[in-house]
C-alpha cells in the first residue's frame, strides 16, 4: 500500500465523522428539521464514502490492516489500538448504509425533534463502528456500551406505546452480560499482568496469557453470554421482539441490521481466539442452541399478529443461521455466518424499512387489520415480496448463499442438527408468505387503501410521542423539543399537533381534524376506536414515493448482487476467517497433544 | 507561648459548634454558617500543625494550605448564598426541610 | 453454443422487457412474449441441429459460488441428448401455450405481468434442464418454485388464489428440503456439486449414502412431481389461469422431479438405491390410483385435469421405480403433448364460458365449439390411452416394463388407475360437449374458440395423437436410441406375451365403455355414480379428505406450537422467569427507600456516622 495512505488515520476518521456531523447539528439549529436531516445524510453518505474508499486502498490479507495505536490510559495499559480485516470491513461498511438508509427512509417522521434522532443516529453509527474496529479490549468494551446510550433514547424517545418497557429491558439484558465481560476483560488484564509483568487489554497481548481450565471457562462463559444476549441466541431473545416492535422504523433497521452483529462479530474477534480451547467443548452445545433458536424463532414469528414483531422474531431465527455456522467453524459455515450478517442486515433491515412505509401509509401494522396492498400500492408491494424472498433463502437472491454456505459446514459436523435445521427454512417460507398472503395479497382491506384516519402518517408518530411526552414527566427532560411540548401541558392535544403538522408537512397540508384524531386515536383508545371516521385522504394509498425508492434502491442491488456474485463479498471475508479458523486450530490440537481428555476436534 | 496542644483543642471546639448548629438549626442561613465555623476550625487546625512541625518546608504546608481553604470557603459561601435565594424564590422559605425532593 | 444460449436468455430478456416497459405497451406484451418463446424455439431446433452434428460441449455463464478454496459452483451448462429433448418440449410446447395466451388473457388488466412470469418461468425451466450441476438445478428448481408461485397467484385478489400460491411454495419447500440436504451429503463425500463428476464417483460412495441420498432426492420428487404425500399443492394451483396449468402444472415444472431422477440416474442405477426404487414404485402406483380414484368425483374441470396430472406422474414415477428412465421420459414427453392440449382445450371452454368451470354447468358445447371439441376429445383419447395415440404408446411402455420387472401388484394398480382414468376423461368429455345444456345462463353467448387460441391446440392435438412413434418399437425407438447417451438404463430381458399386452390397453377401453355406458344415457351424472358407490362417491368428491387430514395433523398442530411458543414459552416461561425477579428487586427497593427521608440534616447524619465509622476504624486497627 502506498504510504501516504497508510499514514491517514482511515479508521479513526470512520469512528470520527459521525461524531462531527451531531456536533455540526447541535451547532446548527437542530429544531429545523430539513436542516438537521440534511447534515445528518451528508455526514453518513460521507462516512459510506469513506468505507467504500477503504474497500480501494484495503489489503485483503487476513491480518489487521491500517492498524492504529495510541497510548490512551498508560497508567491503566488500555491503549487506542484499531485495526481492520476483512470481516470488519463488510460489517463497518453495512453499518454505514444502513445509517445513511435509515436517515433517508425517516425523512420526514419527527418533525421538530429530527435534530435529535439524527444526533441519536450519527452517534449510534459511531459507537458501533467503533465496535467493529477496536482491538483493544477496553476500547471494545467502551464503543460496546457506548453504543447502547443512544439506542436507548432512540426507543425511549422515538418508540411506540410501550417503549419504555422495551428500552429497559433491552438495556438491562445488554448490561447484564457485559458487565460480566466487564470483568472477564479485567481478570484477563490481570493475569496477563501477572505472567507479563505489565497491564494490557490489547487482543494480540492477551491472546498470548496462559490461563488455568476452571478461569479460562468462566471468563469464556462471560464472554459467551454478552454476546449470546445481544444476539440474541435462545434462550436469551426476549428483548428483541419487543425492543423492535417498539423501535421506531430507524431504530429497528439499525437494531436487527447491525447491532446484532456485534454480538457474532465478537464470538469471531474476542471470544474464538481468546479461549479456543474452552470454546472448543462448549461448540456441540451451542449448535444445538442455534438449531433451537431457528426453529423456536421461526414458530414464534408464526404466532405474531404484528408485522414488525413477526421480522424480529424472524431475526431470531436466522440469527441462529449465523451462529449455527460460526459455531460449526469450519472453513465452509464460519464464512456463511458471516456472509448471513451482512445478508441478514439488508434483508431484515429492508423489511423493518418497509413495515415501516407500510406502517406510514395504513397507521396499521397488525397483519389482519391489513390486506390487498397489492392492489393498492403495487411498486412497494413488488419490493416487500422481492425482499421476503431474499429473506425467505430464495436461491439467486442473497440469503441461500449464507444458509447455504453454513449448512454446508453444519453438514460437516452434525448431520441430524442440520436436518432439523432445514426445518427452519421451511418455516421460514411459511411465516413470511402467510404474512405476504395476508398483506399483500387477497382482496383490499380497509386498512389498505382508505385508513380510517387517513392522514400522512408521518404526522401519526410524531403526534402520537408528543401527546404522550405531555403525559409522562419522565421523558419530558430529555430534549428541548420535549421541554417545549410538556409546557403545553396535556390539556390541548390538537395545538401541539398542529404545531407539528405545520412545522415537518407544511406540504401536506392535511385537515386539522384528521390530527386531532389522531391524536386521541393514538393516546390510548387503539385505532379501532376511529373506525367509522369519514376522514380519508389521496396521501393514503399513495406508492413508493421517489426518496422512499432511493432508499431502498442500494439494498435491493445488493440482495442481487450477493446472489448472482457472491464471490467478491466472499473472498474479502475468507482470509481472516483462515487466520482465525488457523490459530484456533493451532491452540486446540496442541491442547489435545497434551494429556487432556477435553479437546473437541476441531475441523479445516 | 501557647503549647500547639492548645491550638488544636480550640479548633475541636469550634468545629463541635459548627457541626451541632448544621444538625439541630433548620434555617439553611444558619446552617452556612456553621459550615463557615467548620472551615475556620479546619483552618486553625492547619495553623496549629504547621507550627507543630516547621522543619516540613520553608513555608510550611499546614500554612499554605489557610489561604486555599479561605478561597473555597469565600467561593462556596456566595454559590450557596446565591442558592439559598433561589431556594427562597422556589419555595418561600429558607428552612431545609422544605427540601425534600430527594425523599426516596 | 450460441444456439443454447439465445435459446435460454431470448425467455430472459423478454420476461425483462415485459416486467420492465410492458406497462406502456399492454397491447403487445402477449405477441412480444410470443415472439421471443418462437425465437427460444428456433434456437432449440437449431441446437437440437447443430449438437446432431458435432455434439456442443459444456460451458460456464458465470462463476457463481465460491464454496470453498477447493471447489466453486458455476452457472454452467449441460448439453446432451437428454437435456435437449426436454428444451425442444419445453419451448414448442411453450411457445404454443405463449400463442394461446395472447388469447386467453386478451381481457386481463396487466397481460405483461402475465408475459414476464410466464416468460421468466421457460427461462428458469430451460436452466434447471441444463443444470450441470446439482446446486444450479436446486436454484432454478427454487426458481420455477417461485414463478409458479407467483402466477398461481397471479390474480393475488383473490383468496384461494394467494392461499393456493402459498400453499404451492410451501409444500415444494418441504420436498426442496430433500433435495438441500442430499445435495449436501454428496458434496460432503464428494467435494463437488457436478452431476457427471457425482455420477462417475457413485461407485465409491458408501451404499448408506446412496440409500439416504436417492430418498431424499424422491422427497424432492414427492413435492415437485405431486406424489404422495405432498400433492394436495397441484389441484388448488388450478386457481392460476389456465394457460399457467397447462404450461407449468401439467408440461413442465411437475415434470421437473421425472427430469431430475433421470438425470441423476447413476445414484439411481447403484444397488444400494434398490430400497429408494422400491419406495417410487409403491409411491408411484399408489399416487395414480388415488389421484385418478379423486378425479372421478371432481365437478371443477380443471380439477379433473389436476388429479389427471397427479395420476400420469405417479405412472411416470412408477416407471422410474422400476429404473426405466427413458419410458418415464417418453411419457413425460406424450403426457406434455395431451395434457397441456387438454388443459388449454379447456381453457378454451373456460374462455368460451365465460370464466364457467364447472363441467355440471355446461352440456352440449359440441355444437358451439365443434372444433375445440375436437381437440378435446383428441387429446382425453391420448390420455385414456386409446390405441395408436401417443398415450397409448407411452403408458404402454410403462406398465409392460412394470411387468417385465415382475412388479405384478404396481402393474394392477397401474390397470385399475387406467380403468379410472378412462372413465373420468370420458365424464370429462361427455359433460363437457355432449349432452343437455344445463346452465342457468342461456347457451346464446357461448363463442367458439378464436384462432389465435385454436391453432395452438390443433398443433398439440396432432402431436398428442401422433407423437407415439418416437417411442416404437419399444426398447429400441428412436427416443431410446436418441437418449441411449445420456440415459443408461438395463434393457428390458424379454417382450410381453400377446396377453399380457391385450391386459394393458383393455382397462382405459373399459373405462370409456362404462363412462359411455353411465353418462349418454343424458341425465346429470353424479347421482348415478353415487348411487352405485354409495357413500365411497362422496369420499371421492371430498378429495379423500386429505386436506382436512392434512389440516389436523400437521397445520393446525403447527399453529399451536407456534402459538404455545410464543406464548407459553417466551411471554409466560422465559419472560415470566425474568420478570419474577421484579419482585424481589421491587422489595428492596421498598426496603431501602426508608432510609432515604429527603432530611438534609438525616442525609448529613449518616455522613458523619460513615465518617466517625472510618476513623474509629483506622485508630482501632492503627
Amino acid at each position: 500500500m502506498d504510504s501516504s495512505l497508510s499514514a491517514i488515520p482511515w479508521l479513526s476518521a470512520l469512528i470520527f465523522l459521525p461524531l462531527v456531523g451531531v456536533l455540526a447539528v447541535l451547532l446548527s439549529d437542530h429544531r429545523n428539521p430539513r436542516a438537521s436531516q440534511a447534515i445528518g445524510i451528508v455526514f453518513s453518505s460521507a462516512t459510506l464514502l469513506l468505507c467504500i474508499a477503504l474497500f480501494k486502498i484495503f489489503p485483503n490479507t487476513g491480518e489487521m490492516a491500517l492498524k492504529e495505536a495510541h497510548s490512551w490510559i498508560p497508567s491503566i495499559g488500555a491503549k487506542y489500538l484499531l485495526g481492520i480485516d476483512g470481516i470488519s470491513l463488510i460489517l463497518v461498511a453495512l453499518t454505514a448504509l444502513l445509517t445513511v438508509i435509515s436517515l433517508l427512509g425517516s425523512w420526514d417522521e419527527f418533525g421538530e425533534r429530527s435534530g435529535i434522532f439524527v444526533m441519536l443516529m450519527l452517534s449510534l453509527e459511531s459507537g458501533v463502528i467503533g465496535v467493529f474496529l477496536a482491538l483493544d479490549l477496553l476500547l471494545f468494551y467502551i464503543f460496546w456500551e457506548a453504543m447502547l446510550i443512544p439506542m436507548y433514547f432512540l426507543i425511549g424517545l422515538f418508540g411506540g406505546p410501550k417503549r419504555f418497557y422495551a428500552t429497559t429491558k433491552f438495556v438491562l439484558f445488554t448490561l447484564f452480560g457485559s458487565l460480566l465481560m466487564l470483568l472477564a476483560i479485567a481478570a484477563l488484564a490481570n493475569f496477563h499482568q501477572q505472567q507479563f509483568g505489565t497491564l494490557s487489554f490489547a487482543l494480540a497481548d492477551l491472546m498470548k496469557v496462559d490461563l488455568s481450565p476452571e478461569i479460562a471457562n468462566i471468563c469464556c462463559f462471560a464472554f459467551l453470554l454478552a454476546f449470546a444476549i445481544k444476539v440474541p441466541m435462545w434462550p436469551l431473545h426476549t428483548w428483541l421482539p419487543d425492543a423492535h416492535t417498539e423501535a421506531p422504523t430507524a431504530g429497528s433497521v439499525m437494531l436487527a441490521g447491525v447491532l446484532l452483529k456485534m454480538g457474532t462479530y465478537g464470538m469471531l474477534r474476542f471470544m474464538f481466539p481468546l479461549f479456543p480451547i474452552v470454546i472448543s467443548t462448549y461448540l456441540p452445545w451451542l449448535m444445538g442452541f442455534s438449531v433451537v433458536a431457528i426453529v423456536y424463532g421461526a414458530l414464534t414469528a408464526l404466532a405474531q399478529e404484528d408485522i414488525k414483531r413477526l421480522i424480529a422474531c424472524s431475526s431470531v431465527s436466522h440469527m441462529g443461521f449465523i451462529t449455527l455456522g460460526l459455531f460449526s467453524f469450519t472453513a465452509e459455515g464460519s464464512l456463511g455466518g458471516t456472509i448471513q450478517m451482512l445478508n441478514h442486515g439488508i434483508s431484515t433491515g429492508a423489511l423493518f424499512l418497509m413495515a415501516g412505509m407500510i406502517y406510514h401509509r395504513t397507521n396499521t401494522r397488525i397483519i389482519k387489520d391489513l390486506g390487498g396492498l397489492a392492489k393498492s400500492m403495487p411498486i412497494l408491494s413488488t419490493i416487500f415480496v422481492f425482499f421476503c424472498f431474499s429473506s425467505i433463502g430464495l436461491p439467486g437472491l442473497n440469503g441461500f448463499v449464507g444458509e447455504f454456505l453454513i449448512m454446508v459446514g453444519a453438514f460437516s459436523v452434525s448431520k441430524v442438527l442440520t436436518a432439523v435445521a432445514t426445518l427452519g427454512i421451511v418455516l421460514g417460507a411459511v411465516y413470511l408468505l402467510w404474512m405476504v398472503e395476508r398483506v399483500i395479497f387477497g382482496p383490499l382491506k380497509a386498512g389498505g387503501t382508505t385508513p380510517r384516519h387517513g392522514v400522512n402518517p408521518g404526522n401519526v408518530n410524531a403526534n402520537a410521542n408528543v401527546n404522550v411526552n405531555g403525559h409522562e414527566h419522565g421523558q419530558a427532560d430529555f430534549s428541548h423539543a420535549d421541554l417545549g411540548h410538556a409546557d403545553h401541558g396535556h390539556a390541548d392535544l390538537g395545538h401541539a399537533d398542529l404545531g407539528h403538522a405545520d412545522l415537518g408537512h407544511a406540504d401536506h397540508g392535511h385537515a386539522d381534524l384528521g390530527h386531532a384524531d389522531l391524536g386521541h386515536a393514538d393516546l390510548g383508545h387503539g385505532s379501532d376506536h376511529y373506525s367509522g371516521s369519514d376522514v380519508v385522504t389521496r396521501t393514503a394509498d399513495r406508492d413508493l414515493n421517489f426518496r422512499e425508492f432511493v432508499a431502498l434502491l442500494p439494498l435491493i442491488v445488493g440482495v442481487l448482487y450477493i446472489g448472482l456474485h457472491p464471490a467478491p463479498v466472499l473472498d474479502l471475508a475468507r482470509p481472516p476467517l483462515k487466520k482465525i479458523i488457523a490459530e484456533y486450530n493451532l491452540k486446540v490440537n496442541q491442547n489435545k497433544s497434551l494429556p487432556q481428555p477435553n479437546g473437541e476436534e476441531g475441523r479445516k | 507561648m501557647i503549647p500547639v496542644s492548645h491550638v488544636f483543642i480550640i479548633a475541636g471546639f469550634i468545629f463541635t459548634i459548627g457541626m451541632v448548629g448544621i444538625f439541630i438549626r433548620r434555617n439553611l442561613l444558619v446552617v452556612f454558617m456553621g459550615i463557615e465555623l467548620m472551615f475556620n476550625a479546619a483552618n486553625l487546625a492547619f495553623v496549629g500543625a504547621g507550627r507543630m512541625h516547621p522543619e516540613l518546608s520553608v513555608i510550611s504546608d499546614g500554612f499554605a494550605s489557610v489561604p486555599f481553604v479561605m478561597a473555597v470557603a469565600a467561593a462556596e459561601a456566595a454559590v450557596g448564598l446565591a442558592l439559598v435565594v433561589a431556594m427562597y424564590r422556589a419555595t418561600g422559605g429558607t428552612d431545609t426541610d422544605l427540601l425534600r425532593s430527594m425523599k426516596g | 453454443m450460441t444456439a443454447v444460449f439465445f435459446m435460454i436468455f431470448l425467455p430472459f430478456v423478454g420476461a425483462l422487457y415485459n416486467g420492465f416497459f410492458g406497462m406502456y405497451f399492454r397491447k403487445l406484451s402477449g405477441s412480444i412474449a410470443a415472439t421471443v418463446m418462437f425465437g427460444s424455439f428456433i434456437s432449440a431446433l437449431a441446437a437440437f441441429y447443430i449438437n446432431s452434428i458435432a455434439p456442443i460441449p459444456s460451458f460456464t455463464l458465470w462463476s457463481w459460488f465460491p464454496i470453498n478454496d477447493s471447489y466453486t459452483a458455476d452457472i454452467r451448462l449441460l448439453v446432451d441428448h437428454l437435456s435437449l429433448a426436454m428444451a425442444v418440449m419445453v419451448t414448442g410446447v411453450g411457445f404454443l401455450i405463449h400463442v394461446f395466451s395472447i388469447g386467453y388473457m386478451d381481457h386481463e388488466a396487466s397481460p405483461e405481468r402475465f408475459f414476464s412470469y410466464l416468460n421468466f418461468f421457460v427461462f428458469c425451466m430451460l436452466m434447471l434442464v441444463f443444470s450441470a450441476n446439482l446446486l444450479m438445478m436446486f436454484v432454478f428448481w427454487e426458481g420455477v418454485g417461485l414463478m409458479s408461485y407467483l402466477l398461481i397467484g397471479f390474480w393475488y385478489y383473490k383468496p384461494e388464489a394467494a392461499a393456493a400460491g402459498k400453499k404451492a411454495f410451501i409444500m415444494n419447500r418441504i420436498g426442496d428440503t430433500g433435495f438441500v440436504l442430499a445435495i449436501l451429503w454428496l458434496f460432503y463425500h464428494t467435494q463437488t456439486f457436478d452431476i457427471t463428476v457425482i455420477s462417475q464417483s457413485v461407485q465409491s460412495l458408501d451404499p448408506f449414502v446412496i440409500q439416504g441420498v436417492t430418498l431424499l432426492l424422491f422427497l424432492a420428487v414427492t413435492g415437485k412431481s405431486a406424489q404422495i404425500p405432498l400433492f394436495t399443492w397441484l389441484p388448488d394451483a388450478m386457481e392460476g389461469p389456465t394457460p399457467v396449468s397447462a404450461l407449468i402444472h401439467a408440461a413442465t415444472m411437475v415434470t421437473a422431479g421425472i427430469y431430475m431422477v433421470t438425470r441423476n440416474h447413476a445414484l439411481f442405477n447403484h444397488p444400494a438405491a434398490a430400497f429408494a426404487l422400491q419406495v417410487m414404485l409403491v409411491v408411484g402406483a399408489l399416487t395414480a390410483l388415488v389421484a385418478a380414484a379423486i378425479a372421478l368425483g371432481q365437478n371443477d374441470i380443471k380439477k379433473v385435469l389436476a388429479y389427471s396430472t397427479v395420476s400420469q406422474l405417479g405412472f411416470m414415477v412408477m416407471a422410474l421405480g422400476v429404473g426405466c428412465y427413458v419410458q418415464a421420459i417418453f411419457h413425460l414427453l406424450t403426457h406434455a403433448c395431451f395434457k397441456s392440449l387438454l388443459f388449454l382445450t379447456a381453457g378454451a371452454v373456460i374462455h368460451g364460458m365465460h370464466q364457467e368451470q364447472d363441467m355440471t354447468k355446461m352440456g352440449g358445447l359440441a355444437k358451439k365449439m365443434p372444433l375445440t371439441a375436437a381437440c378435446l376429445i383428441a387429446g382425453a383419447l391420448a390420455l385414456v390411452g386409446f390405441p395408436l395415440t401417443s398415450g397409448y404408446f407411452s403408458k404402454d411402455a410403462i406398465l409392460s416394463a412394470v411387468l417385465i420387472k415382475g412388479h405384478t401388484f404396481a402393474w394392477a394398480t397401474g390397470l385399475l388407475a387406467a380403468v379410472f382414468t378412462g372413465f373420468y376423461a370420458t365424464r370429462v368429455v361427455w359433460l363437457t360437449f355432449f349432452g343437455e345444456w344445463r346452465s342457468p345462463h342461456p347457451p346464446e353467448h357461448v363463442h367458439e374458440t378464436p384462432w389465435v387460441m385454436l391453432v395452438p391446440l390443433m398443433i398439440l392435438a396432432v402431436f398428442a395423437l401422433g407423437a407415439g412413434f418416437i417411442g416404437r418399437p419399444e426398447g429400441s425407438g428412436i427416443l431410446y436410441k436418441f437418449l441411449e447417451e445420456a440415459v443408461t438404463q438395463n434393457a428390458l430381458a424379454e417382450q410381453l406375451s400377446n396377453a399380457q399386452w391385450l391386459m394393458t390397453i383393455i382397462p382405459g377401453l373399459i373405462g370409456i365403455g362404462l363412462g359411455l355406458f353411465f353418462y349418454s344415457r343424458g341425465q346429470s351424472p353424479q347421482p348415478m355414480v353415487s348411487s352405485i358407490l354409495g357413500p365411497i362417491a362422496d369420499w371421492f368428491v371430498k378429495k379423500l379428505y386429505i386436506d382436512e387430514i392434512y389440516a389436523f395433523f400437521f397445520v393446525v398442530p403447527t399453529k399451536k406450537i407456534a402459538d404455545g411458543c410464543s406464548y407459553l414459552g417466551d411471554q409466560l416461561l422465559l419472560d415470566g422467569f425474568l420478570n419474577s425477579w421484579y419482585p424481589m428487586t421491587s422489595l428492596w427497593g421498598r426496603a431501602l427507600r426508608r432510609l432515604h427521608s429527603g432530611y438534609i440534616q438525616a442525609s448529613l447524619a449518616s455522613f458523619l456516622a460513615g465518617a466517625v465509622a472510618l476513623l474509629a476504624y483506622i485508630l482501632v486497627r492503627g
